[in-house]
């Protein structure tokens, strides 16, 4: 008994001391081997999102494999935590062979280290990249993705065309019913509010989403302080960095929304309000205007049709002006990109990885991840694609794309103007685009500084002191904590002691 | 039970039934309400009509979280990371804490402190993850099972209930001729059912929730589990999705709100079906009468 | 409990005695060495192997560089934090917050225990448990999202109850005087019943001869519970308030920062949210690393004294 127990014991702690080793075997023959014909298999790191959970079943992804000859070997991280992840492979030299949805920020600070291919080194490789470069008229925005020796270390997905797909958005229904007009400029829309809310006092007419930057980057071009690089913008004139938040433009910024704010016009959860409360507030009808992304509005209307009267009706309207002149929410179109790992430029599928993400900047290769396939999912009519009605007819364009694995934000790297306004579904966007391409209201490129490491380091210290007493002082003259008269130039003196100062000094050097 | 029949007893429980009966409204409305807008139409939820009970009934939510292409692998997956996890976390903390209980042990203390130390000191994400890497358990379900099996708390409190059996019985024992390792087995597990009962209730709830050390050790999709995609449905519907691409635009009676109140349903109905099994052991007092006798 | 100095073997025994009682001890105690192997490996292995990590808070860490920095830097990082007046603020918050939270929800999950204890049937006692877990597993993020609904301005249930007594909408969420409340209370009612399992386990191993023994001398339940129910779950307490007491400087990190807002940052802010945004979200580990290892110091020497006064208050201690 004695024996058979200790025995028992002995047995089940050899068996947990063995686990480890066996599983550590078990792994490494997992290990793709390159040696074999046939398509060469590719690790990707991929951003799932909830709205089209990753499958490996859609055709669109299949026909992309096989035309690409290769196999795939998807890695899915929820979207929430991407980035955290993101950082610790790349931190911890496990990278896969393609890494998508890499923003801005983290390809410039992780490429100085050498953890990064960079391309631009290998572009004779990659002419379809090239040509889709030149032909977009991109090299500004893709400069701003260039570390400072000027070599470009992702693969950036573009959009060959800025597009007004955010906009002020108003109750037009409201307007016709009150005999108002869209309002133009900020006193107009101060005026309208007024009216709106007098007509229906228990409302708070202003609305906007879950921060208080989405107010600041849909409507900030026309106040002035708006795009900029955390606050920063270069001026040609002065051959100096300069900083938004504290000039008089922004003072008149902050001035008007305590207006809205005190006169109870704006909702005092104006910015912290959910994407579930804000979709409340419109579709009940307790808010009226807001900046939005255009396709949200489909759904909106619907619900609010529901909710409040059959006449519900949010539309974008073109840009209201301000100090800063008419001026559209900054479009970026470069949003982020593929990276690839260093070490790949040893492996010998090697070649096999540069052909295959160039194919994905080949109109073929485009095609298939954007329009699906010929006769499927669109056909050519006089030289233009159209969506079939299998598509059309779906409940929404968008999801029978994901449906079948197109219009997949981690792969699609060209996004062209004809497909994304047939995709939008909205004659508004395109006609607002083209008012806004003729008018001019798309805002100039912002430059961004370019760091090394160590600046970078001493960046990042001063900027997040320097955003935490920004936050806290536009919070305060927003609800009226600080009076923006009587305040103002303790805040300015302020911050140019908690940085402004500093970081000028940090990013004019880099210029030089 | 003399006791149960006096006057100031009985005022006692009635004030207890109200306190507990509160405890459970508070607790249980908040849950009726997603519950309810689990079930409900996005028109209804967003108007703010939906309190305690479904408004447009549908079922559409549940269809959707069915319709993910990995979630019967995810919720496979889960049922074994959690019965490994439990198992082996389980069978570790008691062979360590069972010698830790021991007062008389040579190096006890200095065991001890080793053990409280790694509560206030770890590496950090990146210097786990390379010794995750070295041992080459990366991607393999023994990266989210082995790493974490111990919990320091988890250990210190199992200790402390072994330290609780009265001297007298174990004695009893090796008097019978019984080494330390069937005490363990016979004796010192028996008698502390309570506690294991629990601290596997905590095991297992750990290991069914944690999607964070799967996101970060598993790469295979097919490995990952139920709340690697909870994670994703519940956190995931944000701003980041709208301004980076061509929005949501999905024409639906379903809202999000549903979406995640019927997700919070599925997962966390099964785990808290186990439960009864677990507290059966808490139900009645331990005998050590019996043993001793 | 406290039988160390009984069993230890006497040292005033001569030489050769003690040499044979060594020898014995470890005849009748490999056992338990045996058993401890196992657990060693893997806190030497899991535990201590990324301890070594820890070096990043003395070197410079470049992102995507070497994964142990690249150059000595003496205390560099932990002048940083100690220089800066927002991380005291963050220290006095997070002290603050943690101190009123352990007085609140500590005891709590014990006086829910004991009341439990005392119910009668048995379906009905677990019915109430069952239920008590729910919110425990309700995601922090649908849980932020309850409050926020519930403590709206514009159309939240609180509000517009306060609104029909005549009292002026409460910005809940945004007021650094509500942050604490917030936190305590949605603490209470997401854990208290899941953090009273293990006083429920511990109740439940008292020795019912304890029970029948105490009612033989004509106790009361009142009388019972203070003399034989408390004592019998002290070392449960003692051990749970000491490891609390250890961690004061961990709060929930997930749930503060998403009530977290700019407005009520002077209570919110606490030293978790402070250096993620000061060393993880800028890829700053070492300066991250600095702070863990400046709460771990202070963690470690607060449960080292929680120890030692509660080995001379009741004779309870972990080591």
């Amino acid at each position: 008994m004695n024996m058979k127990f200790r025995k028992g014991v002995m047995t089940t702690l050899a068996a947990l001391l063995v686990a480890l080793p066996l599983s550590a075997c078990s792994q490494s023959s997992k290990e793709p081997s390159s040696e074999q014909a046939g398509p060469t298999s590719l690790s990707m790191m991929y951003s799932d999102s909830s709205a089209y959970p990753f499958n490996k079943e859609w055709a669109l992804f299949k026909e992309l494999q096989a035309k690409g000859n290769v196999a795939i070997d998807v890695q899915a991280v929820p979207s929430p935590d991407y980035k955290n992840k993101l950082k610790i492979v790349l931190s911890s030299g496990t990278i896969p062979d393609l890494v998508t949805e890499v923003t801005q920020e983290i390809v410039l600070e992780f490429a100085q280290n050498g953890v990064l291919l960079p391309l631009s080194d290998y572009m004779d490789k990659l002419p379809n990249l090239e040509k889709k470069i030149k032909e977009y008229e991109i090299e500004d925005e893709l400069d701003n993705w260039r570390t400072k020796d000027g070599k470009l270390y992702v693969a950036p997905v573009m959009n060959e065309a800025a597009l007004y797909n955010t906009a002020p958005v108003i109750r037009v229904d409201l307007l016709k019913k009150y005999n108002l007009n869209v309002p133009e400029t900020m006193d107009d829309l101060y005026n309208v509010l007024k009216v709106l809310k007098e007509n229906d006092p228990s409302s708070y007419p202003m609305a906007n989403l879950v921060r208080a930057e989405t107010i600041r980057n849909l409507s900030g071009a026309a106040w002035g302080i708006d795009p900029s690089y955390n606050g920063f913008v270069y001026d040609e004139a002065k051959q100096s960095y300069t900083y938004l938040y504290t000039s008089e433009n922004y003072r008149q910024y902050v001035t008007f929304l305590n207006k809205l704010v005190s006169e109870k016009l704006a909702d005092p959860e104006l910015f912290t309000s959910s994407l579930d409360s804000w979709k409340q507030k419109l579709v009940t009808g307790k808010s009226v205007f807001t900046y939005t992304w255009i396709s949200e509005l489909a759904q909106l209307n619907a619900d609010g049709k529901k909710n409040v009267s059959p006449d519900f009706e949010l539309a974008p309207i073109p840009p209201i002006a301000g100090p800063g002149g008419k001026l559209a929410a900054s479009t970026q179109r470069i949003p982020h990109g593929i990276v690839i790992p260093a070490s790949a430029a040893n492996k010998p599928y090697f070649d096999d990885l540069l052909a295959f993400v160039d194919y994905l900047y080949s109109d073929e290769g485009n095609n298939i991840v954007t329009w699906g396939q010929e006769n499927d999912s669109y056909t050519v009519v006089d030289g233009k694609k159209q969506f079939t009605d299998k598509i059309t007819g779906a409940t929404s364009i968008q999801r029978a794309l994901w449906d079948s694995g197109a219009s997949n934000q981690n792969y699609t790297m060209l996004y062209t103007y004809d497909w994304f306004t047939k995709v939008l579904d909205n004659p508004l966007v395109t006609s607002l685009t083209e008012e806004a391409r003729t008018n001019n209201w798309f805002p100039a490129i912002v430059k961004v500084p370019k760091l090394t490491t160590d600046e970078k380091e001493e960046e990042n210290m001063l900027l997040t002191t320097l955003k935490d007493s920004y936050a806290k002082a536009h919070d305060g003259f927003v609800f009226g904590r600080l009076a923006s008269d009587a305040d103002w130039d303790n805040y300015v003196k302020d911050m140019e002691n908690k940085g402004v100062k500093k970081l000028i000094e940090l990013y004019n050097n880099s210029m030089k | 039970m003399l006791y149960r029949k006096t006057k100031s007893y009985r005022v006692f429980m009635v004030f207890n039934f109200c306190i507990l009966s509160l405890v459970m409204i508070a607790i249980a409305f908040p849950f009726i309400h997603l519950i309810s807008v689990s079930f409900s139409e996005s028109a209804a939820i967003l108007g703010g009509k939906v309190v305690a009970w479904p408004i447009g009934f549908n079922i559409d939510a549940y269809l959707r979280i069915f319709d993910h292409p990995t979630i019967l692998q995810g919720f496979k997956n889960s049922l074994i990371q959690t019965v490994l996890g439990t198992t082996i976390g389980l069978f570790m903390t008691i062979i360590c804490a069972y010698p830790l209980s021991k007062t008389f042990l040579k190096g006890r203390k200095a065991f001890v402190l080793i053990v409280m130390f790694t509560m206030f000191f770890s590496g950090g994400l990146i210097p786990t993850y390379l010794v995750v890497k070295s041992v080459g358990l990366i991607d393999t379900i023994w990266a989210v099972v082995i790493p974490f099996c111990i919990t320091p708390y988890y250990l210190l409190l199992m200790m402390t209930f072994f330290q609780g059996i009265p001297e007298s019985v174990e004695e009893a024992a090796m008097v019978d001729g019984l080494n330390p390792l069937q005490i363990l087995f016979k004796i010192v597990i028996p008698l502390s059912k309570p506690v294991i009962a629990a601290i596997t209730m905590f095991l297992i709830v750990y290991y069914w929730n944690n999607w964070f050390n799967s996101m970060i050790y598993l790469n295979s999709s097919d490995m990952h589990p139920v709340m690697m995609i909870v994670r994703n449905i519940v956190a995931g519907a944000d701003l980041a999705s709208m301004g980076s691409g061509i929005g949501q635009n999905d024409l639906t009676t379903l809202s999000s709100a549903s979406l995640k109140a019927a997700v919070i349903m599925v997962t966390t109905i099964p785990v808290v079906c186990v439960f009864p099994f677990a507290q059966k052991h808490f139900a009645k007092g331990v005998m050590l009468g019996a043993v001793k006798g | 409990m406290n039988n160390a100095a009984a069993s230890q073997p006497r040292s005033t025994d001569p030489m050769p005695r003690a040499k044979r009682a060594g020898r014995s001890y470890w005849r009748r105690n490999y056992y338990y060495y045996v058993l401890l192997a196992l657990p060693l490996l893997y806190f030497a292995i899991f535990r201590y192997g990324p301890i070594f990590g820890n070096i990043l808070a003395f070197r410079r860490y470049t992102p995507g560089g070497p994964p142990y920095g690249t150059e000595w830097v003496g205390l560099r990082y932990f002048r940083m934090f100690m220089e800066d007046p927002n991380f005291w603020l963050a220290f006095k918050n997070t002290i603050l917050l943690s101190v009123m939270n352990l007085c609140i929800s500590f005891p709590l999950p014990i006086i829910f225990a004991l009341l439990i204890n005392e119910i009668m049937g048995a379906r009905l006692k677990r019915f109430i448990q069952i239920i008590s877990y729910f919110p425990n597993f309700i995601s922090i993020v649908v849980v932020v999202g309850l409050i926020k609904e519930l403590l709206s301005p514009t159309n939240g249930i609180v509000n517009k109850v306060l609104e029909s007594i005549g009292i002026d909408p409460i910005f809940f969420v945004n007021q650094p005087e509500w942050f604490r409340f917030i936190y305590i209370s949605s603490d209470v009612w997401q854990y208290m019943g899941w953090n009273a399992v293990i006083f429920v386990a511990a109740l439940a191993s008292v020795d019912t001869q304890l029970y029948e023994a105490s009612e033989l001398d004509g106790a009361g339940r009142w009388k019972q519970t203070l003399h034989v129910t408390i004592p019998q779950i002290l070392p449960t307490i003692s051990v749970v308030f000491i490891i609390s007491l250890g961690s004061l400087l961990s709060l929930g990190f997930e749930k503060v920062l998403l009530l977290y807002t700019a407005s009520n940052s002077a209570t919110s802010d606490i030293i978790d949210t402070f250096v993620f945004r000061m060393g993880l979200e800028n890829n700053n580990y070492s300066y991250a690393t600095a702070a863990g290892l400046f709460g771990g110091m202070i963690g470690f020497a607060l449960v080292s004294a929680a120890n030692y006064i509660s080995r001379k208050l009741s004779g309870v201690s972990l080591y």
